[in-house]
């Protein structure tokens, strides 16, 4: 394949996202240009804001000219840069994963962006991101990806790779009634009135005074019940918004199993198909807030080394959107040849448990110290509510060490760690092969040594960084167990 | 290969870094102290600054005996093994096969006393073993390196 430039739609895109600075430029110049006094000044001011357009115009054209891409039986060469010459080589073997995203708009024209993820710690983006490419792109990288020397023939026989495949071959499909759940029991609320909150204040700021100050002196006018009436509207908005948002995001969520590759496909607007080969994969965690608990449900999710899933969750990558908890081994161990049946965990003992209650004790307690003594030395007034406050925080306190506490815990099955830890009300279980254990790390302090107690740290390499999960206050016994088993004498 | 103390001379630096440490302090007291002359700041900051400054050379150069005898390392076959710390002891087990490089390093204070600093890094984190003299720490990088690519051909 010769050397190829991305599709008419990206220099849209490139020319977009200039264009959107640009009125950021524009406006920030408009507000300038209106402190300037004299005439010729605003001129000049006028002139160099109109050089600059045509500058950046002219430079995302040029950006676009020199983008070339290549996609060889060796790996995918990527060239950019006018003054300094760019050259990327990523050989199959070294990739992590395939992200292709799709918008809907460019589905008619069979395009789509195609990220492609090595170990290395290089850019934010990943290290190769083609913006808008036709899908055989993403197609031949895969087939080359998985060995076939003639891609090409081996394409035109099976037009649509990822989804029409082998019935034999492990797939899921998550139901619309667990996308229902898992949406509502999404609680991705906050984050929205929180942008929300953050739109209002720049508004404030954007809005001539005059304005915001008649509203807020309407706002106070109007009656409390509609200041409530209100308040439930941006809530039940929030909620609809952040329905809306998972489910667009998952909807269809299909896994499939294919030549020990895990392909991710998912998404309404913006489709997403992720590829990522199961010997890749560093841990598999399971994560259920106290919500989802209470309902029985569990989200499956995989670490890696690379970025793919950077914008998703946690930066990590869903396998599982949402199951119930007595499926989970059913239905990962087709996808996952190495997942270990489920074992016991051993507990944290009673005494850890009272140190988890202990430290969560502490941690409120100075926070609530602290909100007291502000309040008391400012705010007197309001030294009475602060009072409601104690045993409401020490409630909570007692309640969130004690989940920590009852949910930490540690259990070795085969070649493999079980990890789980219970912090802020939300259960997070990681299964770690051997292999994937980057280092051991035990503290103990010389309190801990007399209990028989110690912290077990134990690294992994997730995304671009490092991964450290800490099990707390597990007995020496348990501790040496998994030494031994680390790093057999 | 036994767990192994640090070099004795480990000491001499970390009596130097305390001094520096404690040194700086000072100095930050000094502006402090400038800054209530001129600025009119809080009186009682310099005071302050002085006296912690104090406290932490005392505490660090009280400890540094108990810190010398914790400090051990031992490398194996298949794994380095670092233990250290008085009132928070750490013990850190890295396998040889998971090591990505062996860095060497020596600072103004290690050069001062012949010593050398090796940092053992993996794909997740990197651990330091603060120093140890150069003909030991050519020899733990070979070791490291020859281990580390007998077990990558192996696996």
């Amino acid at each position: 394949m010769k050397p190829k430039h991305l599709a008419w739609p990206a220099l849209i895109q490139f020319l977009w996202r200039t264009g959107r600075n640009l009125v950021l430029l524009w406006v920030l110049g408009f507000f300038l240009l209106d402190k300037l006094a004299t005439e010729t000044a605003v001129f000049w001011g006028l002139v160099g804001l109109g050089g600059l357009t045509l500058l950046s115009v002219v430079a995302t054209g040029v950006r676009y000219w020199r983008f070339t891409y290549q996609v060889t039986p060796a790996g995918v060469t990527i060239q950019r840069g006018l003054f300094v010459r760019q050259v990327t080589h990523i050989p199959y073997a070294k990739i992590q994963t395939v992200q292709r995203n799709q918008w809907f708009y460019l589905r008619p024209l069979h395009l789509e962006r195609l990220t492609i993820e090595t170990a290395g710690k290089q850019d934010d983006d990943g290290e190769g991101q083609l913006a808008v490419v036709p899908q055989s792109v993403g197609d031949l990288i895969e087939a080359y990806r998985h060995g076939q020397v003639h891609p090409v023939a081996a394409l035109a026989q099976s037009a649509d790779t990822a989804l029409s495949q082998n019935p034999s071959e492990p797939r899921y499909q998550i139901s619309w009634s667990a996308l229902n759940t898992y949406a509502l029991s999404s609680l991705g609320v906050v984050p929205i009135i929180l942008v929300l909150g953050w739109l209002y204040d720049k508004l404030t700021k954007l809005a001539p005074e005059r304005t915001v100050d008649q509203l807020e002196h309407q706002l106070v006018t109007l009656q409390t019940g509609w200041l409530i009436g209100l308040g439930v509207l941006v809530l039940v908005c929030g909620l609809l918004a952040s329905y809306a948002t998972v489910v667009q995001r998952y909807y269809h969520f299909t896994l499939v199993k294919t030549a020990q590759t895990l392909n991710m496909t998912h998404g309404f607007f913006q489709s997403k198909r992720v590829s990522l080969p199961v010997r890749r994969i560093q841990a598999v965690k399971l994560k259920q807030s106290i919500l989802r608990q209470w309902l029985r449900l569990t989200t499956v999710q995989a670490l890696t080394a690379g970025q793919a899933g950077e914008d998703e969750n946690d930066r990590e990558l869903v396998l599982l959107p949402v199951i119930k908890p007595n499926q989970v081994d059913a239905t990962l161990a087709p996808f996952i040849s190495w997942w270990p049946p489920s074992t016991a965990l051993i507990p944290v003992g009673r005494l850890g448990c009272w140190l988890f209650v202990r430290n969560s004790l502490l941690l409120w307690g100075f926070g609530l110290a602290a909100l007291t003594g502000v309040v008391w030395w400012w705010l007197p007034n309001l030294l009475r509510i602060v009072m409601w406050c104690w045993p409401v925080g020490l409630l909570i306190a007692t309640l969130q060490g004690r989940y920590a506490g009852r949910n930490a815990g540690v259990a070795l099955a085969g070649a493999h760690l079980v990890l789980q830890t219970g912090s802020w009300f939300t259960r997070e279980r990681f299964v770690v092969p051997r292999v994937r254990v980057q280092s051991l790390e035990v503290r103990q302090s010389v309190w801990l040594q007399r209990g028989q107690l110690a912290h077990l740290t134990v690294k992994l390499r997730a995304g671009n960084a490092a991964k450290t999960v800490e099990v707390r206050y597990l007995d020496r016994e348990t501790i040496e167990k998994i030494q031994r088993w680390y790093l057999p004498a | 290969m036994q767990a192994e103390q640090l070099p004795r001379r480990i000491k001499t630096v970390w009596c130097y870094a305390a001094l520096i440490s404690g040194g700086v302090g000072l100095l930050i007291s000094a502006a402090l102290w400038l800054a209530h002359t001129y600025w009119h700041w809080w009186g009682w900051l310099p005071v302050l600054g002085v006296v912690l400054s104090l406290l932490d050379v005392v505490v660090e150069l009280g400890l540094i005996p108990y810190r010398y005898a914790f400090w051990r390392y031992r490398i194996t076959e298949n794994a380095v093994y670092l233990s250290s710390g008085v009132f928070f002891k750490k013990q850190v087990a890295i396998p040889i096969g998971r090591i990505q490089n062996v860095t060497l390093a020596a600072g103004p204070l290690l050069q001062l006393v012949k010593l050398q600093a090796v940092t053992v890094e993996t794909a997740a984190a990197s651990d330091k073993i603060d120093g140890v003299t150069p003909a030991v720490a050519d020899q733990l990088r070979e070791q490291i390196i020859r281990l580390a690519r007998e077990a990558r051909d192996e696996a």
